[in-house]
């Protein structure tokens, strides 16, 4: 019976260890898939997603379609199941349409400010001394300057609209995700296996490719995504101040900007776009704070 | 107790051989690495930390030469500027025979791939993100190898350092033991085919017995593949067991090289007999009461004029602490040869311990 199960123990153990390994990202999504209050967040922020993307199928009314008659309708009316604003048009249509704007101000500057401040962080930590100097300093520069002030002072001299928006948040969020990339690097940099590699002669891309971008990104990446929702806000802070996106155009910050006069009248419909942003921006965060955890883990 | 070859053998039957048995493979001359203390407004260069001073000597082909000291002593800066990891200040290197050209970049890549080094955190070498397979075929593959004929390579290297490639190739390096990483790393030191390998503390870190399977498995690998070794480590026992030369350091500076009997048996610098009484004995009886090396080594920023060692030696007199003893010609010295930098040693130094006549080999 002993010799039985010592000859089957073995067999066993091998094959066990032959299943290919799950990898790293194999390993991340194990620990996210019983992270509930993760999954719900990025479920919520899917489905936001999925509504800004296809709100003309989605939206029940016209977001542009005013209607005098009914204005400020409160939360429920008749045909109006999160009531009107202040020109009579459809809350609800109008929520989904800016869901559109909205989301893109958070996502596409963040992707943005993600590769041009991760690559400038990632040159100025691998190559030390001159190089590092030039570039942080230079993100210091920006750093001295409060992000809401500077993002109006630049989109105050670039104008409006949503191109210039664009740009104004990129180049806002490029030193914060600058220096995160940076201080990741310089820790990857001074481990003994960026030294074995430079040992057998590779080039620089190579390695900081193979090496150094994998060790950095989820650090970098965790950092970004904490960026959404500050992206959000500020967008909407811009739009709000009206160097955003100009009226008509459903956008939440600037829908929180022209209620704010009715918030005496209806304080609830008025409220609507600001949940709204709330929300998001604390899906995102949660998000932000699961990833880290499941990337951070070095089981 | 020495298993590894005879030196001259290894020479003879290498087909990568250009410069014959004599030719050293490695020369060392006057190498010189000084780190720059920065501070200040304007980042002067205020003082300067002499890691390595005027550091020669030659490695003969096929042979292990370990090189030993305290920790702070230069060992692993020197094995640093030797790879190239770190940029020299002053110095040359030879390659069997051959001038190596910093500035160019085809006499750099022919030294890379001639020597490679094993580290001694056997944690921090590995990338935590790459699966140990691919952590030894990236040197083939950057070197122009195809990805199957690197994969190959990785397997069979795998196999050659003991690991068992189908459980271990997908692997990544937190799901490894330190002994199986240091395996890894040994495999990834040879994946490029090279002629000398560094060894840097690369068993410091294991426990005893995994400790002996390593230097067992570096013996067997040094015999099958013609490996020429630089073993550094603090360990005596270790470097006793596995070298053909010892080369002791003490703050930058060589204080003793010669055959590895000749050191254990009759170490000339005090220095050496310190280090050498440190050596924990078997011999319950034989026990060391008195610390024989007390306190730490002098700051590496202010080293000590004349000899650095005079400030802990026990036989220090006024002549050691004016003038530097000199090492000898090392470069033009035979590899049985037995160089102490010591007043104690050289006829008419002015020690009153120095031998009257010159000192017989």
């Amino acid at each position: 019976m002993a010799h039985v199960i010592a000859a089957a123990l073995p067999a066993r153990k091998e094959r066990s260890q032959v299943v290919k390994a799950r990898g790293y990202w194999g390993n991340v999504w194990q620990r996210l898939r019983y992270d509930y209050v993760t999954l719900f967040c990025l479920a919520l922020i899917i489905a936001i997603v999925l509504l800004a993307i296809f709100a003309p199928l989605v939206a029940p009314m016209d977001p542009y379609k005013s209607n005098m008659a009914h204005r400020l309708r409160p939360i429920g009316a008749p045909g109006h199941l999160l009531g009107t604003d202040e020109q009579g048009r459809d809350m609800l249509s109008r929520m989904i349409f800016g869901g559109c704007v909205s989301l893109t101000m958070g996502i596409l500057p963040v992707a943005l400010a993600t590769v041009i401040g991760g690559l400038l962080g990632v040159v100025a930590g691998y190559f030390a001394g001159g190089v590092n100097m030039a570039i942080m300093r230079t993100m210091d520069v920006f750093f001295a300057f409060p992000s809401v002030l500077l993002a109006v002072a630049i989109s105050g001299s670039l104008g409006g609209g949503i191109g210039n928006q664009l740009i104004t948040l990129t180049v806002i969020l490029i030193p914060p995700l600058c220096r995160v990339a940076e201080t990741a690097t310089s820790q990857v940099r001074s481990m003994d296996f960026v030294d074995a590699a430079r040992s057998t002669d590779a080039s620089t891309p190579s390695i900081l490719l193979t090496h150094v971008l994998i060790n950095i990104l989820s650090p970098v990446l965790v950092y970004a995504s904490t960026l959404v929702s500050v992206s959000i806000i500020l967008a909407s802070g811009l739009s709000f101040l009206g160097l955003g996106v100009s009226p008509p155009t459903p956008d939440w910050g600037l829908m929180l900007s022209t209620l704010r006069e009715s918030i005496y009248v209806q304080p609830l419909v008025s409220a609507v776009p600001g949940i709204a942003i709330l929300i998001t921006s604390i899906a995102f965060n949660l998000v932000s704070d699961g990833l880290r955890q499941a990337m951070d883990v070095r089981a | 107790m020495n298993p590894s070859i005879s030196p001259a053998r290894a020479a003879s039957t290498d087909p990568r051989d250009r410069g014959g048995e004599a030719q050293p493979l490695l020369i060392a001359e006057g190498l010189r690495k000084c780190f720059p203390i920065r501070s200040g407004l304007l980042n002067r260069t205020v003082a300067e930390v002499k890691a390595v001073q005027d550091v020669s000597f030659f490695v003969m082909k096929g042979e292990t030469l370990g090189i030993v000291g305290e920790s702070g002593c230069g060992k692993s800066t020197l094995a640093r500027v030797l790879m190239h990891l770190i940029p020299k200040d002053k110095g040359r290197l030879i390659l069997d025979g051959d001038l190596v050209e910093e500035r160019s970049r085809g006499g750099l890549s022919a030294l890379r791939r001639s020597m490679q080094m094993v580290f001694q955190d056997s944690s921090s070498s590995l990338n935590p993100r790459l699966p140990i397979g691919e952590s030894i075929s990236y040197g083939p593959k950057t070197q122009g190898t195809a990805r199957k004929a690197a994969r190959d390579a990785s397997r069979s290297l795998m196999e050659r350092v003991g690991l068992n490639p189908n459980l271990f190739s997908q692997r990544y390096p937190h799901e490894l033991s330190g002994g199986q990483k240091q395996r890894v790393n040994i495999a990834r030191a040879l994946a490029l085919d090279p002629r000398l390998l560094i060894l840097d503390e690369a068993v410091s870190a294991l426990d005893k017995s995994v400790e002996a399977q390593v230097l067992n498995l570096l013996s067997e690998l040094k015999a099958q593949l013609n490996l020429t070794y630089i073993f550094i480590s603090h360990d005596l026992h270790v470097v006793r067991y596995i070298s053909n030369r010892v080369l002791v350091m003490y703050l930058g500076q060589v204080m003793e090289i010669g055959p590895v009997e000749q050191i254990y048996r009759k170490p000339q610098h005090p220095y050496t007999q310190a280090l050498l009484a440190c050596q924990l004995s078997m011999d319950p009886h034989d026990r060391v009461e008195v610390a024989p090396l007390a306190g730490d080594p002098p700051n590496p920023v202010n080293p000590p004029h004349g000899c650095r060692f005079h400030t802990r030696c026990p036989f220090v007199e006024d002549v050691c602490m004016s003038s530097a003893p000199p090492l000898g010609d090392i470069l033009n010295a035979r590899p049985r040869d037995h160089l102490t930098a010591c007043h104690m040693v050289h006829p008419r130094s002015g020690h009153s311990r120095a031998p009257a006549a010159a000192p017989v080999h």
